[in-house]
């Protein structure tokens, strides 16, 4: 039995969480049902923050964690909730809708790939771990990036007062609306 | 082989990849919207492994990764609030009963 190095154990966790990542996220697109798409998305979502954590990166990976999986998707958990059985599957797609989503998506893969290889990146540079700190993502926050960090703030605020006014704004219920709206 | 830049680039074109065709795919909002978030995804792990791996300050890279992911924060409320009010006044959430402006 081979030696389990630390360097073999890092690269069969970074292929394990690349194949947790690209499943979850084909069955996050694939599957009929949107509740099986969300479960799907998690999966996704936890792989992407374990290879963030693998890159280094703890702070990102735990905020992935806490904001994609702790609050969109159980927002978007609610949507499906509150949305009639009726919405929550959907019919079986035709060859004719498939087709042109693949070729537009293994087109654009493709491009992406051509560019990639035959870009020149710089260097890497060795791996500093204080530059990776919560206080030096901190400091950064606080001095050369201030203002953006105070313009996210200004875009979340704007953003609950916009969607607590969307969401809010009720009409007369429409019995007309129950049959897919061909009275519009 | 597996730690390099290249390995990450490629898993994150493909993510994107994934996303995009579910965006074109899906007829139902919420799973468009589950689309969009893959693609954000995508962007982060790029940006995270450009803050690894190809120089420069690690620290910007990681911030540029915090912003998106307050954007896609944002822009998820904002989308699960607009597709609440759409399901409110028509009783559906599906796109292809949403034609009116379609000529």
């Amino acid at each position: 039995m081979p030696e389990l190095s630390p360097e073999l154990l890092r690269s069969v966790c970074l292929g394990l969480l690349i194949v947790m990542t690209l499943a979850g996220a084909v069955l996050a697109v694939t599957l009929r049902k949107v509740f099986h798409n969300l479960l799907g998305f998690g999966l996704s979502i936890i792989g992407a923050a374990g290879i963030t954590l693998i890159l280094g990166s703890e702070f990102v990976a735990l905020m992935q964690l806490l904001i994609f999986l702790g609050g969109i998707t159980i927002a978007m958990v609610f949507a499906v909730m509150m949305s009639t059985p009726r919405e929550q599957s959907e019919e079986p797609r035709t060859l004719r809708a498939v087709i042109p989503a693949l070729l537009i998506g293994v087109g654009f893969t493709a491009t992406l790939c051509w560019m990639m290889l035959s870009a020149s990146f710089p260097r890497a540079v060795a791996y500093a771990p204080e530059a990776w700190s919560v206080k030096a993502l901190g400091l950064l926050l606080l001095t050369d990036f201030e203002l953006p960090f105070e313009a996210i703030s200004i875009l979340l605020l704007a953003a609950i007062i916009g969607a607590v006014l969307v969401a809010r704004r009720t009409r007369e219920p429409d019995p007309a609306a129950d049959d897919g709206g061909e009275h519009g | 082989m597996a730690e390099s830049l290249g390995t990450y680039l490629l898993v994150s074109s493909a993510l994107f990849a994934v996303g995009l065709v579910g965006v074109l795919l899906r007829r139902n909002l919420v799973a468009m919207l589950i689309g969009i978030e893959l693609m954000l995804n995508a962007v982060i792990l790029n940006l995270v492994a450009f803050a690894r791996f190809a120089g420069g300050d690690p620290g910007q890279g990681q911030i540029f990764a915090l912003f998106v992911i307050g954007v896609a924060a944002a822009e998820a409320a904002v989308g699960l609030s607009i597709i609440l009010a759409v399901y409110k006044a028509r009783g559906s959430i599906s796109v292809d009963r949403l034609e009116e402006l379609s000529g």
